[in-house]
């Protein structure tokens, strides 16, 4: 999959130029994502297959869950998104025999364009179009928000107290998130990195 | 407005789809007044003044439906349940 900046902005030094940018912006590729719905009234065995197959539970409320290969982020009761770094072979294949009869596993992963958000301002630029609070009283590393930005449904997470986050958007929408992305960190300065390929943690 | 999601916390009403009155209980279509029943139960409405009990679904969150007990007078939303758990509990008006 081309990278999905490509089209949008090249490497580079956005709006406001003097001292340090506000944002820093990267892409992340070469990753495998994977939605997981547990079947009815089978959250609880899901959970626990997952707990064999990858060391984690999947969370049962907003959080991330890191594991083996992988990282499980909540995206509703008993539904799950699975992401970890691009593997050849199915990672459906492993998703689907962990989790048996327990989940329906599909693959999603040249469905969304993954960002990682970080800089003194990237609070401010992320709250300028989503409504959620992200205070740190209220969201916190490890926390998973499924709401809108721009007007667009994404998953956010955070990763990092300074605060580093990520966020999946649609592929098809992440043009006019970028413009909205673009446009509130404009004042602030905005660096863009080349993109990355994916990896769990952050340096 | 701003609804207290079970599953996500509380979010603006714009991340919610409206799906009107979550009182109402489909007929069965074997009774002998069906069609009368099935006539209410697609088009007659109350329009109360006060307290309401109405089906949200979280279309910008977790996808979930809601019953949300809302005041059609001022907007003042005193909860919001998973419908899931309204229906298994057979609950009615």
């Amino acid at each position: 999959m081309a990278d999905a900046l490509h089209f949008a902005f090249n490497p580079g030094r956005l709006g406001h130029r003097e001292g340090a940018p506000g944002l820093v912006l990267q892409e992340l590729t070469q990753f495998t994502l994977a939605s997981v719905i547990a079947c009815k009234d089978q959250a609880a065995q899901a959970a626990a297959a997952a707990q064999r197959a990858f060391g984690t539970s999947p969370p049962m409320a907003p959080a991330t869950a890191a594991g083996n290969a992988l990282t499980f982020i909540w995206s509703g009761p008993g539904h799950w998104l699975a992401l970890g770094p691009h593997a050849t072979g199915a990672v459906e294949a492993r998703l689907g025999t962990a989790f048996g009869t327990h989940a329906s596993v599909f693959d999603q992963s040249g469905s969304r364009v993954l960002l990682e958000l970080r800089g003194p301002r990237a609070r401010d630029v992320l709250a300028k179009g989503m409504s959620i609070d992200l205070h740190p009283r209220a969201f916190r590393t490890g926390d998973v928000a499924v709401t809108t930005a721009s007007h667009l449904a994404v998953h956010l997470w955070q990763v990092a107290d300074e605060p580093v986050y990520r966020l999946l958007v649609v592929r098809t929408w992440f043009d006019s998130l970028w413009r909205w992305l673009a446009a509130s960190a404009a004042e602030y300065g905005c660096e863009v990195l080349a993109p990355a390929p994916y990896a769990s943690h952050t340096a | 407005m701003r609804i207290p999601c079970p599953h996500c916390g509380p979010r603006t009403h714009e991340e919610f789809t409206y799906y009107g009155d979550a009182t109402v209980r489909r007929p069965s279509s074997s009774s002998p007044d069906a069609v009368a029943a099935f006539y209410d139960y697609v088009y007659t409405r109350d329009n109360p003044f006060g307290l309401h009990r109405e089906l949200w679904f979280h279309q910008g969150g977790c996808h979930e439906w809601l019953v949300v007990e809302r005041d059609t007078r001022n907007h003042a939303i005193k909860g919001a349940v998973p419908a899931r758990d309204v229906f298994k509990a057979g609950e009615s008006k």
